[in-house]
């Protein structure tokens, strides 16, 4: 029997943690969608034009609550390994390390994903049968022309609008891109620290990005000429001179390997770190 | 079956172990015995692969157990004294935990909690501690692991319960098993191990087995102010003393292991030297 991954082992692992967790997850389940529902509701009264709750605002809702709840599971993937019985209780079960830490990702990455985007299009959609026909009874034009819009479903995975701003149709495959990574930020997190892991990651995560700023930062004010970045980020910098100003860009193969490191790079190295933490733990 | 060589092992300052030298053989049941914060559950931690040594090595069946690898962990069952089983009912606990044990007997389970007094319909969401502990113990027992690392399992178990685990535990050795228990509470377990392994301060003190407990030592009480004098041990009794006397004349006599315990502990030299001659 192969002692790295064997599928049946993985097979009974997938359903061990099923069994072991579900109520805890459909409970979860019922909560998102429940607090969705009071947001859209509280939305709706809340505003002053009567309309149901406009596309940005659902695209903007979806990726609000899919940071936060996910990452919040994601924290809690590997709880058990901070107590004493749950962690022997885990580490004692007979399959391997890279299978306990794909059925974590399979639950954390797969499967929250999917149940979360599917409890949020059937509370987005319940809302927009009920919202639209009061909106529409309710409707009062302030100018002549003005006629009821019927709100359509929002595509999460392709709007044009992000909290109120235009975007291209690809910035939602780089939002979930960086979800990604973050999730697998709090995953990791969730096997380093015993507890508190979810505040303990977020702290570390701002403490990173702080970081990474100032030394950025600090590098440019200390070597670089005197100037700023450009409108495109940490693409090009824009040093100021006597004539003017000049453009330097940074080398096409930096911003490449950069892109492609921050696209697909984080969460595979994030799993891996996770991966080699699981097997040196110690309970 | 488990070698333990030249094993240190500390947590952070503590020095638990430094330098422990160990084997313990298939067929026997061991108990391991020790003052509270000797390492008793340090060892058997390293053994089940949860604890890494610092120096030194643990083989246990050809096993590192610290890879923690499948075919290791399914050899080896540890019943902690802090355990945790999921509130789910039992027919969920053999569909689910127990294909990772490939010997399984279901069968055995049954008679186990049956034993215990637990019915087979019932769920562990609806169970006290001592009842889970009941199960926990008849889940490792049914899986058949050549390994049985178990840590203060009397603990939380009444009296019924106790007479229950010894009758069971008597009934599940064969001689591809090895049975680790570690206890402070000697008396649960006085007719149920067959060897006797003491640690203090991080070094073996005593290990011995019961036959050779039984040859070497006489366990009596006593009237005579000269034998209580000339005893390894002796402490006064409600009527007499217990006593401690070297088996001169090859007499059977029910051994009283926290007499035993207590002689080792304070009287370690004269113990050494009835099993030195």
């Amino acid at each position: 029997m192969n002692q790295v991954f064997d599928f049946s082992r993985f097979r009974l692992l997938v359903g061990r943690h099923w069994v072991e967790n579900r109520q805890r997850y459909l409970l979860s389940l019922g909560a998102t969608a429940g607090l969705l529902l009071l947001w859209f509701i509280f939305l709706f009264l809340m505003q002053r034009r009567m309309e149901a709750i406009p596309v940005a605002v659902q695209v903007g809702t979806y990726y609000f609550v899919l940071f936060f709840t996910g990452c919040l599971y994601a924290s809690t993937i590997f709880s058990s390994l901070g107590s004493k019985g749950k962690g022997i209780n885990y580490l004692s079960v007979p399959a391997s390390h890279l299978e306990k830490l794909l059925v974590a990702i399979l639950y954390v990455v797969v499967l929250f994903f999917i149940c979360y985007t599917i409890v949020f299009y059937i509370i987005d959609i319940i809302t927009l049968q009920i919202f639209n026909p009061i909106a529409k009874s309710n409707f009062v034009p302030m100018h002549e022309n003005d006629t009821f819009q019927w709100v359509s479903l929002g595509n999460v995975f392709c709007s044009e609008h992000f909290f109120g701003k235009e975007v291209h149709p690809w910035f939602m495959y780089y939002i979930l891109l960086a979800f990604l990574a973050v999730q697998s930020m709090f995953m990791a997190g969730s096997v380093f620290f015993s507890k508190f892991s979810f505040i303990k990651t977020f702290i570390l995560l701002l403490a990173v990005g702080l970081a990474y700023w100032l030394s950025i930062f600090i590098t440019a004010t200390s070597i670089l000429p005197r100037g700023d970045f450009s409108d495109d980020g940490l693409m090009a910098y824009r040093a100021v001179t006597s004539s003017g100003g000049v453009l330097i860009p940074i080398p096409a193969w930096m911003i490449y390997t950069g892109k492609y490191l921050l696209h697909y790079g984080f969460p595979p190295l994030l799993w891996l770190a996770t991966y080699f933490r699981l097997k040196e733990k110690e309970i | 079956m488990i070698k333990v060589q030249n094993l240190h092992f500390s947590y952070r300052k503590r020095k638990v172990f430094s330098g422990l030298d160990l084997e313990l053989q298939p067929g026997h049941i061991y108990g391991l015995l020790g003052k509270n914060g000797t390492g008793k559950s340090t060892l058997l931690r390293n053994i089940a692969g949860l604890l890494f040594p610092d120096q030194g090595s643990i083989d246990v069946l050809g096993f590192a157990p610290g890879k923690r690898t499948p075919a290791f962990l399914q050899e080896v069952f540890m019943v902690p004294e802090e355990f945790y089983l999921s509130d789910v009912p039992l027919k969920h606990l053999l569909k689910y935990q127990a294909p990772f044990y490939p010997r399984f007997s279901v069968e055995q389970f049954n008679k186990y909690i049956k034993e215990f007094d637990i019915p087979s319909d019932s769920s562990l969401h609806n169970m006290s501690y001592g009842q889970k502990k009941k199960v926990l113990i008849s889940f490792g027992l049914a899986s058949n692991a050549s390994v049985l690392l178990m840590d203060e399992p009397t603990n939380g178990l009444d009296i019924l319960s106790k007479s229950q685990f010894r009758k069971v535990m008597a009934g599940a050795l064969d001689d591809s098993k090895c049975m680790v228990i570690s206890t402070h509470q000697v008396k649960d377990l006085e007719s149920l191990i067959d060897r006797i392994t003491i640690i203090d301060e991080g070094r073996i003190l005593f290990d011995q087995t019961i036959e050779a407990i039984s040859r070497r030592l006489q366990f009596t009480v006593s009237f005579d102010p000269e034998e209580v004098k000339r005893a390894i041990y002796a402490e006064s009794a409600l009527r007499g003393h217990s006593v401690i006397l070297k088996n001169e004349g090859e007499m059977e006599s029910k051994l009283d292991l926290e007499l035993l315990y207590k002689a080792i502990i304070l009287n370690r030299e004269q113990v050494q030297q009835a099993f030195a001659a």
